[in-house]
């Protein structure tokens, strides 16, 4: 003999082959059962990532009393949602404000071809000179548009937006007369950001005043002559009072943290204070003016009625997806443990199969045992078709998993507008190996069980 | 002269007792009640390289029998002595490793492994303490496959009873034991088959010196040993 070392490998893999759909459908069991808990787990750390990724040029966004969540949402992920506008005093009082880099409006409501178009200024569009365009320039006249890096259009195009989105069910549906020339392309984040096409907010005030004659119900000669004429115009900021017909949202990159905890607590919840409302994570139901702009659906209040003087409500994004996170969090941790759950009632069944099906492989292995096989060879050679049926069930289960979360996050990822690769990391190989585990000391129940089987009386 | 010796069987006063489930609750109190004796204080020996036929009716005991002789089962009095070894003295682990190297085994079911090519079949015994065949004895095998005439890459599953069978008895051959047991190697072939195959287990046997009982209840096989003996009533008579 080479040396001392049984091997029951080439008759366990023989006796698995024997049995080939059994043990695949019983890996296939296992691997759905693993992938379960890896695609809930990875998806909900990709999610996570590419959510605190999106919010990392927002570092404070100020809106109206309202949701905290709702306002995180609509400007970050562009999520269409009604909103109410902000006081037009509050703009001009940021933009003097000296902890403020730049304070910039979001203003949602008009779509091209699904894609959502949002007035803001142009140091949004370079995030104050730390984005350089891949293609063309920022706009610098109200016709002109830059769109993110998924939108499906050229430099150089055309582009009439559309009142609400098509997407949307309940939309005040009509096309604006208005036409943007796209005149540069924003480079790729993986963000709902990379399908938005950016116009200046003087824009989107015009066509939504009627400055700009707004909808299609206006004279063509005449919405012409008034695009031809805004092309000269210069854009903000600085703007004035005056000027603003409607925020619904500003961000406001800031000097430093110092500036952004002040000014956090200098717009945050003002009005609601007076009002007895809390502290500016669940106010939702709080509706300081007549006028809610609606974005992507009824966009159609900007110059109407606004909140009072000081009614704002002041969000750190990150903090408030925190407080998100510990929800999916909470969920997470209810979807792991039912995926455990349903391992172990996976791996018990198994077991179950396996134990049965010793019955009928008895007196095999007491042939081996009268041949001179000792008890270790059998008891390993039972042990290690265990251990691959659930090891090759974990490893499957792990691309399973993968595969799984790639498909939920797309699903979940292609309504944010979110860009994101899933990718297994120690916690998933954690969860197969531990799979591994309990079904390498659950194998040895079936190996002690023939370990101990008594050779004469099955061979009698 | 080794080889001789450890395979020189003498058995003496075996009581081999048998449960019997129907009446094992019915005689409590009475010595051995609910038991049966297939070995009553029997006495047997054979010389080194005997080749024997051993008879009996269906449940007489053979192969209980035959598991004493292997050392898969343990008396209830009396010794089982293979050459200097009484089986009965040794350990579990030892008896495993005799086995191994002294003892080769053919079943009547032959028991063989479908998925394993008949080389493979004839190696496994290797593997039990070894985690791959020396190359002598990867060539014994495939010497022992030729001599039963069958291919070593054949697979088990096409082969006919009767070249299985071949291939347990060169796998039972396959360490050189001193000793062969085969119970009722013949029953499940067709008589011409059967003639075959008991006398290439005789050849082969008799080539190695090994000591030879078959279990059979044919009475042209067993007419072709050196001796035939009889199990009836838990004594061993030679006919």
């Amino acid at each position: 003999m080479i040396n001392t070392l049984p091997n029951p490998v080439p008759l366990a893999i023989s006796e698995l082959r024997r049995h080939i759909f059994g043990v695949v459908i019983i890996v296939l069991l296992i691997a759905v059962a693993v992938a379960f808990g890896i695609a809930v787990s990875a998806s909900e750390r990709a999610l996570r990532e590419a959510s605190a990724r999106a919010a990392d040029r927002f570092d404070i966004v100020i809106g109206a009393p309202g949701s905290s969540a709702q306002l995180v949402l609509t400007t970050v992920y562009l999520q269409a949602a009604a909103i109410p506008l902000l006081a037009d005093d509050v703009l001009p009082r940021l933009q003097l404000d000296p902890g403020v880099e730049y304070a910039a409006p979001i203003a949602l409501g008009d779509s091209v071809d699904q894609y959502p178009v949002v007035g803001t200024s142009k140091d949004f569009v370079t995030d104050g000179s730390r984005i350089r365009l891949v293609e063309g320039r920022v706009f610098a006249t109200r016709g002109e548009a830059v769109i993110g890096a998924a939108v499906k259009l050229m430099v150089g195009a055309t582009l009439q937006p559309m009142h609400g989105s098509a997407a949307d069910q309940l939309i005040d549906e009509h096309k604006h007369s208005f036409k943007f020339n796209v005149v540069g392309r924003l480079p790729k984040t993986g963000t709902a950001w990379d399908h938005a096409i950016l116009v200046p907010i003087e824009a989107v005030w015009g066509i939504h005043t009627g400055a700009l004659s707004g909808t299609s119900n206006g004279s063509q000669a005449e919405a012409h002559r008034e695009q031809d004429h805004s092309a000269g115009e210069l854009l903000g900021p600085p703007w004035t009072n005056d000027d603003i017909k409607g925020v619904p949202a500003i961000v406001v990159r800031v000097k430093s943290p110092v500036d952004a905890y002040r000014l956090r607590a200098q717009y945050q919840y003002r009005a609601a204070d007076k009002s007895g409302g809390d502290s500016g994570n669940t106010g939702g139901n709080t509706r300081v003016n007549s006028g809610s702009n609606t974005f992507g659906n009824t966009g159609g209040n900007y110059g109407g009625n606004k909140s009072s003087e000081s009614s704002t409500m002041a969000v750190f994004p990150a903090e408030v997806l925190v407080e998100l996170y510990a929800v999916i969090g909470d969920m997470r941790e209810v979807m792991t443990a039912m995926s455990f759950a349903t391992q172990l009632i996976v791996l018990l069944a198994v077991l179950l199969v396996i134990i049965s099906a010793l019955a009928q492989r008895r007196q095999s292995i007491a042939v081996l045992r009268a041949m001179g096989a000792p008890a270790t060879f059998i008891f390993a050679l039972v042990w290690i078709q265990g251990f691959l049926i659930i090891g090759l069930g974990a490893a499957l289960g792990l691309v399973f998993g993968w595969g799984g979360s790639v498909i939920l996050v797309n699903a979940f990822a292609s309504d944010i507008g979110f860009n994101i690769t899933p990718t297994i990391s120690y916690r998933e190989w954690l969860l197969a190996a531990s799979a591994v585990l309990a079904g390498s000391i659950l194998a040895t129940i079936p190996s002690v069980i023939v370990w101990r089987q008594n050779i004469a009386t099955t061979l009698r | 002269m080794v080889r001789e010796e450890s395979a020189t069987l003498a058995l003496q006063d075996v009581l081999l007792q048998f449960r019997n489930e129907r009446t094992q609750s019915v005689d409590i109190g009475q010595p051995h009640a609910g038991f049966t004796n297939l070995l009553d204080h029997a006495s047997w020996s054979l010389k080194s390289g005997a080749q024997v036929a051993l008879c009996g009716p269906s449940g007489c005991g053979k192969t209980s029998l035959f598991n004493l002789l292997a050392g898969i089962e343990k008396p209830a009095v009396g010794s089982i002595r293979w050459g200097h070894i009484e089986l009965t003295a040794l350990s579990a682990q030892q008896q495993d490793s005799w086995r191994r190297v002294s003892l080769g085994l053919v079943f009547q079911q032959f028991h063989l492994f479908p998925y394993l090519s008949a080389l493979e079949n004839v190696l496994l015994p290797t593997r039990f303490v070894a985690f791959a065949p020396t190359a002598a004895l990867r060539e014994r095998a495939q010497m022992l496959l030729g001599r039963v005439g069958v291919r070593a890459n054949a697979d088990i599953a096409v082969l006919s009873r009767g070249e299985q069978q071949r291939v347990a008895v060169a796998r039972a051959l396959l360490m050189s034991p001193s000793v062969v047991l085969a119970d009722e190697p013949t029953a499940s072939l067709d008589a011409d088959t059967a003639e075959t195959v008991a006398t290439m287990l005789r050849d082969l046997c008799r080539e190695q010196r090994s000591t030879l009982i078959v279990a059979t209840h044919d009475r042209g096989i067993a007419s072709a040993f050196d001796a035939i003996y009889d199990l009836a009533n838990g004594k061993i008579t030679r006919r």
